[in-house]
């Protein structure tokens, strides 16, 4: 087929060349099956032609290689870098769709200033150098009257944010936050306090996998998504537990509609029959390499599969034969650690559990198990942070759960401290790209806490509810436009790699990239120095002595570190207190914190009442849903119930119902599913926006802030988004 | 081996207060972190630019009862001659940071 | 040699995640409402309890052997590439009657709203020119899409089509001979409509037998078309010199 010039193509195929992903593979890695552009095209084209650019996704996390098409400086169309293994060569509808994330109608085209009162949505364009003045101006006040920890730093998920965390250090506060205190917090610290670190799931090379709080064909993880369909060729097994028909449900071996936020119980049972029937290594697991396994096995006696099936749902026999399988096929086999575990009030202790299951499995730094972290080789340039003597000791929110992250804080907590001023004030807000008036449960407690606040400057592409709600509102550039530091990134055990993005096309309108905005503030706040340097030279920093990886990222859109996957630890110590896995942990006994999960029975919803659980689509990520592409396969939130209730309420599918909490209210559309618990109610998240320049999603569905009240996990401060229980009410 | 963890284990539990906090010290870590940067870090970091360039040091480069060794015997240190201006309330600021954020704490930190 | 494109789909491993859907949507902008591919589903049976499951069956234009939207094609515009096995549509011979719309049984085609002409997938023709795979197949995450020419022996169609078994999913009233070739075990099977052709060409082969008159009188005007397909098209590949490789 080469040699030919057929009529139709005159170009040749070029067979998959997988030589660029095949020498950085390694042995054993699955080879991506597409095609390679011929060459990566840079400077001027004539008109009409089409170049490729290599740049990294932003419509989610996980940094997927992209290719982007430019044809008369327009970005037509992007597709997969089939060199990066990440993500396994492909490209999400998510990310298909990021040509109308840069070529959003809604797009903020230069800076603005609020006139009205806040959310009135009354603004005057300002001029950059007046936007920049004025913010300067403003941090600097509130700097000296409520000392620098008086400014919330929220730098958003981005390639970028590291920028906006240099920037909260050299202006002085500690007051800086995640989005990750919304999402993956109670995940993390579960693993930090068993296994020391936070693993990543070898899904590839794993024979057994339960999927219990997670839902990953829909969430899209990289490599995970992928990598269950090319385990499950080679005979995995893929056991999931939802209350929910989620897709992930849909095609897994067995699926389990667990009754919600039991799934403590179903993984102590597990343990039990695993103790009980001594299913786990002797030699290499327990009780050798585990510290507290004796004080479990009592723990555990309680928690028989028949004791636990009346907690979950889930029948005896099947738990019993679960934990027989996945003992057998270890320590190829695991428990999937998830991602959001903003749940319940005991989500740390959940995960705590899924953790422990996998410590008696065995399979920590092992082939088809939990993956210790990866050298990529990256570095962190240096930076001076200062001292004032009149900062506060401690973050804001410090010493309310015992488990906080001190570089994450506790973004709930937070705004706690900030409504009652307790301990000390915090009175301006610096937004880069996070939306917690969508995203974080009990709006209008978020409004609450703004309107104790002087001062918000809010980076976004768009005027989102928050950039709705603040004072200046900077518009930032898309990822396509930016020059972004390098990003080093592990992909499960297909790789441990880097990228950088360059950008595909210049800044559109008056967009400016978060690196220009804190470069300009720092001159005008006396810190310039902590940002006198250019992109390029922060990048040759991060990548010194790393050989070849700037060029492999210029040619080939990412770079390899082929540093070791499995057997990191080769028998040196866990980076845990006691060296070993944790099944007991010492440190939350001395806090006054169950050492080993204890299962509690969750509340639950009184008749007529519903457990409201969130979550998302293969097409949106959290917020990001005001896309033409997109919301073209969801226009609105629906609210998911199952007929059985709705219909002995007199409710019918598609029927329009007030949904009620103590936190708000709001509109859905009912559509039934048998694919649900019966006392349980789902809805998307990302709609019911109140800024009318979210054109395509405001006033359509409702927004899980709205209706979630807030609870967290008592043990790392993360949300918990499980806990909210609604009233339905048919609207006339 | 086996044996080695157990005695790395006592010496670990020997040498820390257990508690899930970040600061385990009375020492204040935000401003031992400060003085770290100031004082330590110029040849301590991943491209040293200090008078006398050494390997990377934050507090994830050590385990607790690392930091713990390294604070007692600081004489044996070949920096030591530089420890000696800094006072000892601003030392117990740095163990303090460190010991916080080493390895095998509930948050280790790398030092940027 | 004259190739024959196809397509051989492992619908087992779709997870429905719309990302051909919104690739193919893109590369080809195409409008809001109208779809040239699309992801169809089962219906789930709660009462499987544990082994309760749904298959997704992603699809677009099966560039039919016997494509009966170039039979219902009265200008000729409607064609399959005999160099290609593709059914491409000439827009400039287009009359916009819509009679190929109605003529494909699995609704492959829709009729632009502002174009006035139908439109439908082409295996991503301009991307083949760049060496570069159609869209849909480029971006799958799972790579349930696997594209290539079945003439050529090496490829991996073939392969598939030699080593794995293959179904089609066919119109009942007609076979279509569709060149979409589906891992067995897929599902949904039932979902192709009939083939409905203009009331124009009942009239003129209504008094011949049903049968003869699709087997006779339409493949007649089908093979005028290619015919003259040909006379207008035959320099068709000419941009193709200005187009930059990429």
């Amino acid at each position: 087929m080469k040699d030919k010039m057929p009529p139709l193509s005159r170009r040749k195929f070029l067979k998959t060349s997988l030589a660029a992903a095949a020498i950085s593979a390694g042995a054993g890695s699955p080879l991506v099956k597409s095609l390679v552009p011929r060459a990566h095209a840079s400077g001027a084209r004539p008109p009409g032609q089409i170049t490729s650019h290599y740049t990294a996704c932003d419509m989610c996390f996980n940094r997927c290689g992209m290719i982007a098409r430019v044809q008369n400086g327009v970005i037509t169309k992007i597709d997969p870098n089939p060199a990066f293994l990440k993500s396994r060569g492909m490209l999400c509808a998510r990310g298909n769709a990021a040509t109308k994330h840069i070529y959003d109608p809604d797009r903020l085209k230069y800076p603005l200033r609020r006139a009205g009162k806040r959310g009135e949505g009354k603004w005057e364009r300002i001029s950059w150098e007046e936007a920049l003045d004025y913010t300067a101006e403003k941090l600097l006040e509130i700097g000296e009257k409520y000392t620098r920890c008086g400014v919330m730093f929220i730098p958003g998920s981005d390639m970028q944010s590291q920028f906006v965390n240099r920037f909260a250090e050299v202006f002085g506060s500690y007051n800086i936050t995640s989005h990750e205190t919304l999402c993956l917090l109670s995940k993390n610290r579960a693993y930090l306090d068993t296994i020391g670190e936070v693993p990543y799931p070898d899904v590839y090379y794993s024979k057994y996998i339960i999927v219990a709080g997670a839902n990953p064909f829909e969430a899209f993880i990289t490599p995970d998504t992928m990598d269950f369909f090319e385990a499950r060729k080679n005979g995995c097994k893929i056991i999931v537990l939802d209350p929910r028909f989620t897709k992930t449900a849909a095609m897994a071996d067995e699926w389990y509609q667990i009754k919600p936020g039991t799934d403590m119980a179903f993984f102590l049972a597990l343990c039990h029959v695993i103790a009980k029937e001594e299913l786990y290594e002797a030699e290499g697991c327990c009780p050798v390499n585990t510290y507290g396994f004796e004080e479990f096995f009592l723990h555990i006696r309680k928690y028989t599969p028949e004791w636990a099936e009346k907690e979950c749902g889930i029948p005896a026999q099947d738990i019993a034969r679960i934990a027989r399988e996945i003992a057998a096929a270890a320590p190829a086999a695991m428990v999937y650690p998830g991602r959001r575990t903003s749940d319940y009030e005991d989500s740390t202790q959940i995960r705590r559990a899924m953790a422990i299951t996998n410590a008696l499995l065995n399979n920590f730094d092992k082939p088809g198990g939990l993956l210790a972290i990866r050298e990529v080789g990256v570095k962190t340039p240096y930076y001076d942070v200062p001292w004032y003597d009149d900062n506060p000791f401690d973050r804001v929110e410090a010493g309310l759960v015992p488990g906080l992250i001190d570089h994450e804080g506790s973004f709930q907590l937070m705004r706690e401290a900030i409504i009652s001023g307790e301990p000390y004030p915090i009175k301006g807000w610096f937004n880069f790209k996070t939306n917690f008036m969508q995203t974080a449960a009990n709006r209008n407690k978020t409004i609450e806490m703004i309107d104790h606040l002087e001062f918000i400057v809010n980076i976004d592409i768009a005027m989102t509810d928050t950039a709705w709600y603040s004072d200046v509102v900077l518009p930032g550039a898309s990822f396509l436009e930016r020059k972004d530091p390098v990003s080093a990134l592990q992909g499960s055990s297909a790789c441990a790699c880097a990228v950088f993005r360059d950008p595909v096309v210049p800044e559109m309108f008056e967009s400016r990239s978060p690196f220009w905005i804190c470069k300009e503030l720092s001159k005008r706040m006396g810190l310039a120095d902590s940002f006198d340097f250019t992109i390029d030279e922060y990048r040759r920093q991060q990548v010194d002595g790393l050989e070849g990886a700037m060029e492999a990222m210029e040619n080939m859109g990412v770079y390899y570190n082929p540093s070791k996957t499995y057997g990191i630890y080769a028998g040196s110590p866990l980076k845990t207190l006691t060296g070993v896995k944790e099944i007991f942990n010492q440190r939350y006994e001395a806090s006054g914190v169950d050492p080993m999960p204890v299962y509690r029975r969750p509340k639950q919803p009184a008749e007529n009442q519903f457990r409201l659980v969130v979550g998302r689509t293969a097409f949106f990520t959290h917020s990001n849903t005001n896309n033409e592409l997109l919301t073209e396969f969801m226009e609105e939130n629906t609210l998911n119930i199952h007929p059985e209730p709705a219909t002995r309420m007199g409710l019918s599918d598609g029927d329009l119902v007030e949904v009620k909490s103590k936190a708000g209210q709001g509109r859905l559309r009912l559509e039934f599913t048998e694919g649900i618990e019966k006392q349980t109610v789902y809805t998307a998240t990302g709609f019911g926006a109140l800024s009318p320049e979210m054109s395509l999603v405001h006033n359509k569905g409702a927004s899980i802030s709205e209706l979630l009240e807030d609870y967290h996990d008592e043990i790392s401060g993360n949300m918990a988004m499980h806990e909210t229980f609604v009233s339905i009410r048919k609207v006339a | 081996m086996k044996k080695m963890i157990v005695m790395s284990m006592a010496a670990v539990i020997f040498a820390s207060q257990i508690g899930i906090a970040l600061a385990m010290f009375d020492g204040n870590p935000r401003k031992g972190r400060f003085i770290f940067r100031q004082e330590c870090r110029p040849c301590h970091m991943e491209n040293p630019i200090g008078p006398e360039p050494a390997h990377y040091l934050g507090p994830d480069a050590k385990r607790q009862a690392e930091w713990a060794e390294v604070f007692q015997n600081k004489e044996e240190l070949p920096c030591f001659e530089h420890w000696k201006d800094v006072s000892a309330d601003d030392l117990n600021d740095v163990f303090t940071y460190l010991h916080g954020g080493a390895a095998d704490s509930p948050t280790p930190e790398k030092c940027g | 040699m004259k190739k024959k494109y196809c397509m051989v789909i492992d619908s087992s491993v779709c997870i429905d995640c719309k990302g051909c859907m919104v690739s193919c949507k893109v590369q080809h902008k195409v409008p809001r409402g109208r779809w040239r591919n699309w992801i169809k589903h089962t219906e789930p049976d709660f009462t499987m309890g544990k082994h309760t499951f749904v298959h997704f069956q992603p699809g677009n234009c099966m560039q039919c052997d016997n494509p009966t939207c170039v039979y219902a094609c009265p200008s000729g515009a409607t064609y399959k590439d005999e160099e290609t096995g593709i059914v491409h549509i000439n827009e400039g011979l287009c009359i916009g009657c819509g009679n190929c719309v109605v003529a494909c049984p699995y609704g492959a085609r829709y009729r632009h709203p502002e174009k006035r002409v139908p439109d439908k997938c082409d295996f991503c023709r301009d991307r083949l020119d760049m060496g570069l795979l159609p869209a849909c197949v480029d971006t799958c995450p799972t790579k349930a899409r696997t594209f290539g020419d079945m003439n050529d022996p090496d490829s991996e169609v073939s392969r598939l089509l030699r080593d794995r078994e293959t179904v089609r999913v066919v119109s009942k009233p007609v076979d279509t001979e569709p060149n979409l070739f589906y891992m067995a075990g897929v599902m949904p099977l039932d979902w192709p409509g009939p083939v409905e052709y203009p009331a124009a060409y009942r009239a003129m082969t209504g008094f011949v037998n049903p049968l003869v008159k699709i087997a006779v009188g339409l493949s007649g005007l089908g093979v005028a078309a290619m015919f003259l397909k040909q006379i207008f098209t035959s320099d068709e590949t000419s941009e193709d010199d200005s187009r930059e490789e990429v």
